[in-house]
């Protein structure tokens, strides 16, 4: 039921595949593509039903001399009211369960995913690895695979976000929330915090290096 | 309508209000120099500033409203509005009590102070709500027209109300003794807090009935003129009406294991 | 007779004592409008400064933390001062007007509400002061702002208790006022929607403000007193604050709409010469978004680690606003059908307010739906949705309303020419900033960012935003300038609106006691509204 109403980009043709086409760089990307899409379309089109009667409005009747010079004692109209209740009502009611179509596969890892303990301080990133080896500032991760930041903060509140993958959590100090993405490119990209948290809030970024698999295991292996 | 008989143009001017509002800046520099500046010495001075502005502010206010102002009759809608907001600021004491409470529920138990005494909450209550009584029969009593009748119910009430604030202060002191202090737990945090602010708002219902004798013994309050007195007991019931919710929640949910 | 001779002295005749023991509501609105306009003018002012530190990458003129100290009062100073104070004056100057009284229910405590204002005001200045710099941003999130680096707390905490402290006073004084003090013929149902504008947002700030007064008071109790409300080692909670913060923050961004709202219908419906559009559901429709403002808070906390079914339900719940937002703007739409519509300054203004809200409200639709917030939350997207309903809504209905009123309150006509001019180079500012603002923040800069990499699409966006900003802000002066040099104006008359509405029946400035008459008499059938030939 939902699938028939709703532009849900899912998965289908196996694990991660895009029905939009092409690959986006990080996942979950694509599901916040889409819903800027919907986003963009719904917004330009009510803009238009509103601003184009109200520009031949305000030429059609200005005031002229003599010719319109007293508006006319019209009150309301009680069905036309009506309408653009009723439309804007199924708009958002749709626009917010689309949202939440997708949102639950933005939040929701796959599963398999390579957990990281990632932990926030004024300014910098510890990334801690399941066989418990760390890392600052530099979060190394293999492509192609999904990977799950579990979050929290020793000190203030800080949020982790990735460009690319088009998603963000917050690290909060006494919880530990969560978010994941899959790079699908090798390569060197970023991540900042998101949450003010002081004199060197701009400059707590951290380098997300994607490398593949092989490498990814030596890495791991090394002792930090 | 109420408007029709007032504002005949004697107050265009006044200075009570300034001089309260002088009295806020001040309190506000006191604060800002005790906590911000390390300056204690000149936060007492400001501090002691601000509360002889304050009272000249509401003595003179007071007069100036029985002498020269007329009776409009609407303080008990305002009266109503504001404690409706004072109903929300204690809303938030009461969301992180019980965030704390929900949460924390398999800690909370270790968290309770062996010398928690409910019979002095109980006792607490009784005394509030015999002033919640007193200051009705004070009311009655100005309405009559039987001024000494009322200050001496006013006098009770003030009493009770001073005997509460003392037991009260009397009981975090031992209760602190006992190791339940401020920090140390989200419970002992939101206890202190919710009857904190409960007590605090005792005290301002205790001064406004300094002012109630004050205009009642100076025959500034007539019988026909008793707006000040019905809202200040409106207020006080709202107090006390409070504190069985404060009490309930910090003593009895909050204290039970 | 005392009356007679009262009538002959308008308020800006008056001298320094009176105007410092006023109970007078005039001459209290014109003390929070020329308070709220310097203020106006020295917060916009570290918005320039912000917009040229962050024209291209580096610290070029200022440290980070004297940006971020700029950022803290640039937000706290133009929300409270600003979109919130000024309103104070409209409320004081028209109402007791618009629903014919002599003065307010309290004229005393109104005097004592600005008084707390005034405080507050003082310690913003104080915070001018280098090491009293307060950098906890607006939102004032713990456990930063319990932090040493983020300046004096207390400043804080305080500036929100005297603010508070006054939008109470002022709250229940005209609560009283607008519900027993109206003269006969102007029912709530009837009257200006301007005053339910106001009394919608004081109705808000009632219920809402304490809040707000309840967690910065945490703040004051962790910081200074020792408690644990945000200490999570002892079982205390961080995001606590962000609820309570944006229980009231949320509604407040009604208070500071609300009235602009009002002000739109009352010069829509001038402009046009004809009746306000469904005058009843604009009133019901108002009132829902006051209402449903209160259930929507945890939209700003969507990435703040709170449960996923409360994004969701939060997410559903804020959505819903844009039904009530929309019979407005639709409403405003069909009273211009059929009108005469005359382009004065003040239409100017309403007319780029109704346009630019709607894309502010249009981008706040996806920050509400968590599935896009993800990406955008925190960044400069969502700073640009802001300016376009708070520096472009908002501040074009301000200055919509104080076109429209300045001949009532000062008894003279401003320049036509100047104010016109700064309508379009604001407007043009305005876009070319905020437009951009919003790009750059789908590229996915992050706010509150006083460095940023150099990457090279967001340094394009960011120099047009300057530039924009500049225009702008010429915009901006030119206005200032209009009401500096209206104050020699030609003289106005009563009603040069030619408006039913109650304060246009009175002299040009009010006298003293607002009418020559009580009770004001109202016509049979009276409407604020009443324009327009019958067919
Ligand atoms: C005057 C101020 C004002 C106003 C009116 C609004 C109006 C709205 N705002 Fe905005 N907002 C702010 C000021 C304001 N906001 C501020 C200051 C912040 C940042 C705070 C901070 O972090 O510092 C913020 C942040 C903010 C966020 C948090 C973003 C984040 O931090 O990640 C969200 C999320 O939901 C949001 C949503 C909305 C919505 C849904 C509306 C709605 O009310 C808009 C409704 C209007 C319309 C939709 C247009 C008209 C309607 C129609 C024409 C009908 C048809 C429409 C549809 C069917 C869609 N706002
Ligand atoms: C009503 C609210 C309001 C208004 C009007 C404005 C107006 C402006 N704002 Fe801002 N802004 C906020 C509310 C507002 N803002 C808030 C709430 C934030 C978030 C803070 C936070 O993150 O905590 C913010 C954040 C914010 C940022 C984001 C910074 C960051 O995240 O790192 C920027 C950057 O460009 C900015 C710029 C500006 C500019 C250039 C203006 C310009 O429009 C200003 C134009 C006005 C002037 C320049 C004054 C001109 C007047 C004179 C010069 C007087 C002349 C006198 C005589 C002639 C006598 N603002
Ligand atoms: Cu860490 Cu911002
Ligand atoms: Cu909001």
């Amino acid at each position: 039921m939902m699938e028939t109403l709703l532009f849900v980009p899912g998965w289908p043709g196996g694990p991660l595949a895009w029905a939009g086409g092409q690959t986006p760089v990080a996942y979950p990307a694509q599901f916040w593509d889409q819903i800027f899409n919907i986003w963009l379309v719904v917004a330009v089109i009510i803009y238009l039903v509103v601003a184009l009667p109200m520009i031949y409005f305000l030429f059609r009747y200005r005031y002229r001399k003599g010719v319109n010079e007293e508006g006319s004692h019209e009150e309301g109209g009680f069905g036309i009211e009506i309408l653009w209740t009723a439309v804007p009502l199924i708009i958002v009611i749709y626009l917010a369960t689309q949202s939440f179509a997708n949102y639950t596969q933005q939040r929701t890892a796959p599963p398999g995913a390579l957990p990281v303990k990632v932990q926030g301080m004024m300014w910098a990133w510890t990334f801690e690895y399941p066989n418990g080896k760390k890392a600052v500032n530099d979060l190394y991760v293999p492509v192609g695979k999904p990977v799950k930041l579990l979050l929290t903060s020793t000190d203030v509140v800080h949020a982790f976000h990735i460009p690319e993958a088009k998603t963000m959590e917050d690290a909060v100090p006494g919880r530990v929330t969560h978010m994941w993405f899959q790079f699908n490119k090798i390569g060197e990209y970023r991540g900042y915090c998101r949450e003010y948290c002081g004199t060197l809030h701009s400059m707590m970024l951290a380098t997300i290096k994607v490398v593949s698999q092989d490498e990814f295991d030596k890495w791991l292996q090394q002792p930090s | 309508m109420a408007q029709a008989a007032v504002h005949h143009g004697e107050h265009e001017t006044s200075v009570w209000p300034l001089s309260t509002g002088l009295a806020v800046l001040f309190a506000a520099l006191a604060l800002t120099a005790h906590f911000a500046w390390q300056m204690p010495l000149l936060g007492l001075v400001l501090g002691g500033g601000a509360a002889a502005l304050l009272a000249v502010g509401i003595g003179g206010w007071a007069r100036e409203f029985f002498t020269k102002g007329t009776e409009e009759g609407v303080g008990p809608i305002a009266v109503g509005a504001f404690i409706a907001s004072e109903v929300i600021i204690f809303g938030t004491m009461f969301v992180a009590f019980w965030m704390g409470r929900i949460v924390y529920a398999e800690q909370w138990s270790a968290w309770i102070p062996s010398n928690l005494n409910l019979v002095l909450a109980l006792w607490l209550t009784l005394i509030l709500w015999a002033s919640s009584g007193t200051i009705i029969m004070a009311e009655r009593a100005m309405e009559r027209g039987d001024r000494s009748a009322s200050l001496g119910w006013i006098g009770a009430t003030f009493v009770l109300g001073l005997l509460f604030v003392v037991l009260h202060m009397n009981e975090w002191a031992h209760l602190a003794a006992g190791g339940f202090k401020l920090g140390s737990s989200i419970y002992a945090t939101t206890f202190y807090s919710l009857t904190g602010v409960h007590t605090s708002h005792v005290v301002i219902g205790l001064l406004m009935q300094i002012v109630l004798f004050g205009v009642v013994a100076t025959r500034l309050m007539t019988p026909q003129r008793v707006t000040f007195f019905r809202a200040s007991s409106i207020y006080w019931h709202f107090v006390d009406i409070m504190w069985l919710m404060v009490a309930s929640n910090a003593y009895l949910v909050g204290g039970l294991r | 007779m005392q009356e007679a001779v009262a009538v002959q002295t308008p308020w800006f005749r008056a001298s320094f004592k009176e105007w410092i023991l006023t109970t007078d509501h005039k001459k209290i609105a014109v003390l929070y409008a020329v308070t709220s306009l310097v203020f106006f003018a020295v917060a916009g002012l570290m918005g320039l400064v912000i917009r040229l530190e962050l024209t291209s990458p580096g610290m070029q003129y200022v440290s980070h933390d004297f940006y971020n100290y700029l950022l803290t009062g640039h937000g706290a100073v133009l929300l409270l001062w600003w979109a919130i104070a000024f309103w104070g004056a409209f409320t004081n100057f028209l109402i007791p007007l618009m629903i014919g009284a002599r003065d307010v229910a309290f004229p005393r405590l109104n005097q004592l509400s600005y008084w707390f204002f005034f405080s507050a005001s003082i310690l913003v200045l104080i915070t001018l002061i280098p090491s009293q710099h307060i950098k906890m941003m607006w939102t004032g999130y713990p456990p930063f702002s319990l932090n040493d680096g983020a300046g004096p707390t207390v400043l804080y905490v305080l500036i929100i208790w005297l603010v508070a402290g006054s939008t109470l006073g002022t709250g229940v004084n005209f609560i009283t006022t607008v519900l027993k003090m109206r003269t006969p013929g102007v029912t709530l149902g009837r009257m200006n929607l301007m005053i339910h504008g106001l009394i919608g947002s004081i109705v808000i700030q009632l219920l809402g403000v304490p809040a707000f007064v309840g967690a910065v008071t945490m703040l004051f109790l962790d910081k200074y007193i020792g408690t644990g409300f945000f200490n999570p080692a002892v079982g205390g909670d961080p995001v606590l604050y962000q609820h309570l913060f944006w229980f009231y923050s949320h509604p407040a961004v009604y208070v500071m709409i609300l009235p602009a709202f009002g002000v739109f219908s009352e010069v829509i419906s001038a402009m046009s010469r004809k009746p306000i559009f469904g005058q009843k559901s604009m009133m019901i429709a108002l009132w829902a978004i006051a209402i449903l403002g209160f259930e929507v808070w945890a939209h700003h906390m969507f990435t703040s680690g709170m449960p996923d079914w409360l994004r969701i339900v939060m997410s559903y719940t804020t959505v819903l606003i844009a039904v009530p937002t929309g019979i407005k703007i639709f409403n405003w739409v069909a009273t211009l059908h059929k009108g005469a519509i005359r382009f004065h300054t003040p239409m100017l203004f309403t007319l780029g307010g109704i346009f630019m809200f709607l894309i502010g409200g249009l981008t706040g639709i996806p920050l509400a739906l968590p599935s896009f917030d993800i990406h955008v939350h925190d960044s400069a997207f969502v700073v640009g949705h802001f300016h376009y309903v708070l520096a472009m809504a908002v501040t074009f209905g301000a200055f919509s309303g104080a076109y429209f009123w300045y001949p009532k309150v000062t008894g003279r006509m401003f320049p036509e020419g100047l104010g016109k001019a700064s309508f379009w180079l604001m407007l043009v500012g305005s876009n070319i900033f905020y437009f951009t603002q919003m790009m750059v923040g789908i590229a996915g800069m992050p706010r509150r960012y006083a460095d940023y990499p150099a990457i090279p699409e967001w340094i394009t966006l960011n120099e047009i935003q300057t530039v924009g900003a500049f225009i702008l802000a010429a915009g901006v002066v030119l206005s200032f300038l209009a009401w500096i040099r209206g104050l020699k104006g030609p003289k106005a008359d009563r009603n040069p609106w030619g408006s039913p509405s109650l304060e246009w029946t009175t002299a040009s400035p009010p006298a003293p006691h607002n009418f020559d008459k009580f009770p004001v008499e109202v016509p049979e059938g009276w409407s604020p509204y009443h324009y327009g030939k019958r067919s």
